[in-house]
């Protein structure tokens, strides 16, 4: 599956006027109990896990797992508390459709990535930034191709 | 053969979406809602006829964005 990268107009460190950044945003489908939603999380080869916000499972009907807390950090060197939440997740670049059963750790708050687990660890990424765009293939750990 | 001839002409997403939630059309093409939160930009996406709206949130624009939290 291709993608093509999206266009942010950012302002740079360099003291100039605003310019274009690219960055490899994937349109994803989150499947619940209750209906589906589209989200466009950053596809993340540094993230450990998968992060999508609350409001993402509550507008679905994703049950999390309070009693399973973990916390996440990052570059920032602040730290949020994750909650666990079966989700089915579903990608397409409406040539190829992939669909699996996984979890998701959900967060308060506006952070979405696409991390190893419950994504990357199903796929082989490879980002072209000078084409502007990015695959993701299924590989032997997809569910289905082991 | 060109690669960026393959790409949609999909609407660049501006310095005014800074720390915002936007909302994508159906063809994910044009941005039509955006808002302080999820809720937020998918109601109003909603309201504007959008029928599977997709939402992102847009790091602000003063913090290089790094995925980090």
């Amino acid at each position: 599956m291709r993608f093509p990268y999206r266009r942010f107009r950012v302002q740079l460190f360099d003291g100039g006027p605003p310019s274009e950044i690219y960055r490899p945003i994937v349109p994803l489908v989150v499947h619940g109990p209750m209906g589906s939603a589209l989200v466009h999380p950053l596809l993340d080869c540094g993230a450990d896990y998968t992060i999508l916000p609350q409001s993402v499972a509550t507008a679905v009907g994703i049950e999390l797992d309070v009693n399973r807390p973990g916390t996440i950090g990052g570059i920032e060197g602040g730290s949020l508390i994750t909650y666990p939440g079966d989700a089915e997740l579903e990608v397409s670049d409406h040539i190829q459709i992939c669909r699996w059963q996984t979890t998701v750790r959900f967060v308060a708050g506006n952070n979405m990535l696409l991390g190893h687990l419950g994504c990357l660890e199903f796929f082989t990424a490879t980002l072209n930034h000078f084409a502007r765009n990015f695959e993701l293939e299924p590989n032997a750990g997809y569910p289905g191709l082991g | 053969m060109n690669q960026h001839q393959q790409l949609p002409d999909r609407q660049i997403v501006g310095e005014e979406y800074s720390g915002l939630w936007i909302a994508w059309d159906d063809e994910g093409i044009r941005i039509v809602a955006s808002g302080k939160t999820y809720e937020e930009a998918r109601e109003q996406a909603l309201a504007s006829g959008a029928q599977f709206p997709g939402l992102e949130f847009v790091p602000p624009l003063d913090r290089a964005f790094v995925g980090g939290v």
